[in-house]
């Protein structure tokens, strides 16, 4: 485990002996150099360092960051190699210290090493106070590092300044991050557009518009390095005069090496910032309102193709759903606008409702009701009516669907013809606090054609009235229990109309699609979100309620959908088919949906959306998005 | 008397001189000759041997008669009371008031069943129900009692799968493994270690020696769970939308940070950034890679490769295996098993990787074939997101080694690991700055 550092131990404290060493080998050391001379004077003119958004973030107790320079900032600042950087800074502290005006200077430094820590050996990274540093040094069995991190001239109460100082000046170096690295990776090169995937010709647009606003800074920054250094050295002219004689190779090598590296270094920009530091802050005021509207510009142009690029990607369902597509985007257009109208209802609808609320159960009576007669007045009870606002928007649509003749109500139609429609209603049954479904085929009037009129009257099998049954819940749910039979025979009768699995599916969506709302409003909000087109699936299936279905139903639905792995393992449900699955979510349960393929009727992923979770005899919540291609 | 070398070897003929030594008078002293010591030897025949085999049928749950040992291979299910179901809150009503979120949902009365192909049975006896949890494939061996339950005597796992060659590096190789760097979470404390990570790995920090190791760092694994859980408001969905209208998501800057983080770990090494629970992508496992659009910097650099969760992958011949912890946090949850080693060891055991998907874990419907099940053992196997580090080299009988891993979850621990490629080592590689209290942070290391 040690391996790790092996040869690190050996070098330890290198960085810091390395210096003195070349100080003492008279006139090359770095005391001479104008560079140190900079930063000496940036400490001393407290140049402001970090001003930007991350400063709001900082309390301003840390307002000492401006007067902190790291060794990172220093590197990317002077445009040398990080250890030299940190040489400079160990170099500098203790010239400072050796004329006794360093006395208020405050160095962090970073020590590496190994560390017992949890009965492991661990390799310990930390950046320490001095007054901590023997302690710290101590602590570990074997010492892989040792260099200043930082010099402030204020005590650092904690390290998080430390992360701040060096934020700005890494974001404005970041294409150029690793330049001053002591590690090269020369696998690590931007990709070219060719290599890149398909999408990326927003990256290849994007690259050369980048480009484009460094070189916006580029001409100027290019002449401006020589012209700089000869600046500073100006500036520092009589400061330096008496060190800077032999001006140093190195500042000379950087300064020619500067504006031939590349039009793209973001070098020279950064170093046209820090010049502008010395003089003053209306420079870099004005500097900073060029650079501060460009970024947004480069962002945007960032995004823009992206998306575009995105959309296609995202939409292979619209591709494939062509037929559903129209339908369903009126669907949805619709459900918007309901949406609206619902949410107020359903809050208002709640509160009303709470008290029945706190024990409810849901029963689903499927009846056919077929009335020749005036049924239009028949006085709703109350609770129809008031259970009835969140149902109708969800509604229209399956209705339409079913009935191919569509019921079309002409404002000035002189015949007022009768047209059987069928409905889910919903209510509360008082008595037991249970919630009733009922479905009841309902006669509307219509001005339709002479033969179809003729259809209506036909088939009246179940003449219930519609108000006895909400006045007599008894009898109600007498018929619950014997009703699975003519139910079910009425279920067959429309299922014989066109035996294919999505007409059955269809008819169960409009059979239990009265229920959604409440239970969606009151359990699974949250999942409401997440169902889109392509997505899919819960079918819950209790024994009881499967024999009120179509039989092709029952009989397609396990072996079309059940993958084995997705049976859902609960032995109360005895015909379960999950297809998405339960997830809890921040503890709560809520329902994660995948892909749905109907494998019976071949149509693949995407023909229809269709939430269906039965629960003892109640529907939790179903959703379509395409119509029925078959009706 | 000792044989003397010939050139003749075949048995009679080295006997042959003596053959008339025995046509004489009885001698003073009979020879005796010592025996040719055993040289080497092993017994290879272990695939012939069929064992201790009492005839143990192996039946499927219809097949079973009362009172008949045998063998029955299933999935388990275990029923618990405590478990969060939709289901129970609606059907209750229960909803209107949550459930409270718990550490563990297991309690004393839960059960478990073998279920097959056709149908279940309860499980009693010799089989620890906290421990074990739903989705598990094993063999249980017992017999069927009259009260219709299933009498356990023993039950095994798939155990280790096949050991895949090894191929390692001879040389000193490392791969740095790390998650929850937990990016845009509110105190931002572990912002400073995540840079100095950073920092490390891309050979700012420390020492030349330090530089030289760190560039034998040959790969990153980000392990899920670059974003914090703070960035998952769920505002959007509780809150009006009038109220929550302009309000920008907390992931964007904190994929904008972690953007910049990639780059400059890209710049320097490859990285494999592996999505997590909180990261912005799917739910369900397996969690497809993040998009790079939303990374553009360190996209552009073809270093960075954005991966799925589970992540497997060879790296210099070592075949890595690994989560964003999911997998073993819920599990953690539904057993009662307290370490994240443990958990991990015991789902290599099991075969299979994340037991509970899609029980308790979301998960894609697979219908025709499960990718969790494990068929290669894998050198490295570890998991994201851990409370705190631990590795373990596993032996497996078919010569299979197996690294164990359990990366810490780094904004809270502040260390990541490093896996040492030739010999499978691992060690913890833990980041501080110092706080106003850094003598408790101090304090902290020591302990």
């Amino acid at each position: 485990p040690g391996a790790w550092f092996k040869r690190a131990g050996q070098e330890e404290e290198q960085v810091l002996k390395d210096l003195p060493d070349q100080n003492d080998t008279a006139g090359q050391g770095w005391d001479s150099s104008p560079e140190i001379l900079i930063f000496d004077t940036l400490l001393q003119l407290e140049i402001p360092v970090s001003l930007d958004r991350r400063r709001a973030e900082i309390p301003p107790h840390t307002f000492w960051d401006r007067n902190s320079v790291t060794y990172k900032w220093l590197s990317y600042t002077l445009g040398v190699h990080v250890n030299q950087a940190k040489q400079m800074l160990y170099d500098y502290v203790e010239r400072k210290r050796k004329e006794n005006s360093g006395a208020q200077l405050h160095v962090t430094y970073l020590v590496a090493g190994n560390l017992l820590q949890n009965g492991h050996v661990c390799h310990k990274v930390a950046v320490v106070r001095e007054d901590k540093l023997e302690a710290m040094k101590s602590k570990l069995s074997t010492i892989a590092s040792v260099h200043v991190y930082s010099v402030q001239k204020a005590l650092l109460k904690d390290s998080s300044p430390l992360y701040n100082t060096d934020y700005d000046i890494v974001k404005t170096n970041l294409q150029h991050c690793s330049k001053f690295s002591a590690i090269r990776c020369a696998a690590a090169v931007p990709r070219t557009p060719a290599e890149a995937p398909p999408a990326p010709s927003p990256q290849s647009q994007r690259d050369p518009s980048a480009a484009g606003t460094l070189n916006g800074h580029g001409p100027p920054a290019a002449k401006a390095p020589p012209q700089q250094h000869k600046g500073i050295m100006g500036m520092f002219a009589a400061k330096a005069a008496a060190k800077a004689q032999d001006t140093p190779k190195e500042a000379k090598a950087e300064a020619k090496e500067a504006p031939g590296v590349s039009a793209a270094s973001s070098k020279p920009p950064t170093k046209n910032n820090i010049m502008n530091n010395f003089f003053g802050k209306a420079a870099m005021n004005k500097l900073k309102a060029n650079s501060v509207p460009e970024q947004p510009k480069e962002e945007k142009e960032v995004v823009k193709p992206s998306v575009a690029v995105a959309e296609p990607e995202s939409s292979p369902n619209t591709v494939a759903e062509k037929p559903g597509k129209k339908a369903e985007s009126a669907r949805i257009q619709q459900k918007d606008k309901n949406s609206k109208t619902k949410r107020a209802d359903r809050s208002d609808d709640e509160e009303e409702r709470d008290p029945e609320n706190v024990k409810k159960k849901r029963k689903r009576i499927k009846q056919l009701q077929s009335d020749s007669s005036d049924d239009e007045d028949v006085p709703p009870s109350p609770t129809l009516e008031e259970e009835r606002a969140p149902s109708p928007p969800p509604a229209p649509a399956p209705k339409a669907e079913l009935e191919p003749a569509s019921t079309e109500v002409s404002a000035g139609g002189r015949k007022r013809k009768r047209k059987r429609v069928l409905k889910s209603k919903m209510f509360i049954d008082e008595e037991e606090g249970c919630m009733v479904t009922e479905k009841v085929y309902e006669s509307e009037s219509c001005t339709d054609s002479e033969d179809e009129f003729s259809k209506p009257k036909a088939p009246a099998p179940h003449k219930q009235p519609l108000l006895p049954t909400k006045r007599e819940p008894k009898e109600e749910r007498k018929n619950t229990k014997k009703g699975a039979a003519p139910a079910s025979r009425a279920n067959k009768q429309l299922g014989s109309v066109a035996p294919s699995f999505c007409v059955a599916l269809c008819k169960l969506l409009l059979l239990v699609e009265a229920n959604m709302q409440p239970l969606v409003t009151q359990g699974i909000n949250q999942t409401r979100e997440e169902f889109f087109p392509g997505h899919l699936i819960i079918c819950l299936l209790k024994e009881t309620d499967v024999k009120d279905f179509p039989e092709e139903l029952i009989l397609n639905m396990p072996e079309a959908w059940a993958g084995e792995d997705f049976f859902h393992r609960n032995q109360d449900w005895k015909l379960s088919t999950v297809f998405g699955h339960l997830k809890p979510q921040n503890d709560r349960n809520c329902i994660e949906l995948g892909p749905l393929e109907c494998h019976s009727c071949g149509t693949g992923t995407g023909q229809g959306v269709l939430v269906l979770l039965l629960l003892t005899s109640a529907v939790v919540s179903l959703e379509l998005s395409a119509p029925p291609r078959f009706l | 008397m000792a044989k003397t070398p010939t050139s003749h070897t075949m048995f009679s003929e080295q006997a042959a001189p003596m053959a008339q030594g025995l046509l004489a008078p009885p001698s003073a002293e009979p020879s005796t000759f010592p025996r040719v010591p055993v040289s080497g030897y092993s017994d290879c025949s272990q695939p012939f041997q069929l064992g201790e085999r009492d005839d143990i049928a192996l039946r499927k749950l219809s097949e079973l008669q009362a009172g008949e040992k045998c063998c029955v291979v299933g999935t388990l299910f275990k029923s618990m009371q405590l478990q969060p179901s939709i289901l129970q809150e609606i059907s209750e009503e229960h909803n209107l008031v949550p459930q409270p979120p718990l550490p563990k949902y297991i309690q004393p009365s839960d059960e478990l069943m073998l279920e097959d192909e056709l149908q279940r049975i309860k499980l009693e006896g010799a089989i620890d129900v906290q421990r074990l949890v739903t989705g598990t494939i094993l063999a249980v061996y017992g017999c069927e009692q009259d009260d219709g339950r299933f009498l356990v005597e023993d039950h095994c796992f798939a155990d280790l799968p096949p050991p895949l060659p090894w191929n390692g590096p001879t040389s000193d190789r490392f791969v740095l493994l790390a998650s929850g760097l937990g990016l845009g979470s509110v105190s931002g404390e572990a912002l400073l270690s995540t840079q100095l990570l950073v920092d490390v790995v891309t050979g700012q920090l420390g020492a030349e020696g330090e530089q030289s190791c760190a560039a034998h760092i040959t790969r990153v694994i980000l392990a899920g769970n670059l974003l914090s859980q703070n960035t998952q408001s769920r505002d959007t969905i509780n809150k009006a939308k009038y109220l929550t209208k302009k309000t920008q998501a907390a992931s964007v800057e904190a994929v904008k940070m972690l953007d910049e983080i990639l780059l400059q770990l890209c710049t320097s090494v490859p990285v494999d950034v592996m999505p997590g629970e909180f990261d912005p992508t799917n739910y369900t496992l397996p969690q497809q890679p993040l998009h790079r659009c939303m990374l553009p910097l360190a996209s552009a650099y073809a270093t960075l490769r954005l991966v799925t969760n589970p992540y497997q992958a060879s790296l210099d011949g070592v075949r890595f295996l690994g989560t964003s912890g999911q997998n073993i946090s819920d599990i953690f949850k539904y057993s009662s098993m307290d370490d994240y080693l443990e958990i991990l060891e015991w789902t290599l055991l099991a075969g299979h990787i994340s037991p509970t998907a899609p029980d308790t874990l979301g998960c894609y419907p697979f219908y025709k074939s499960d990718p969790f099940i494990l068929t290669e053992c894998p050198h490295v196997y570890f998991c994201g997101n851990a409370p705190h580090f631990q590795s373990k080299l596993l032996q497996g009988k078919e010569g299979q080694r197996v690294l164990l891993v359990t990366v810490p979850d780094f904004s809270a621990t502040q260390t990541a690991c490093l896996v040492n490629l030739r010999d499978l080592t691992c060690q913890p590689i833990a980041f501080s700055g110092f706080g106003a209290d850094s003598e408790d942070g101090d304090m902290e290391v020591g302990h």
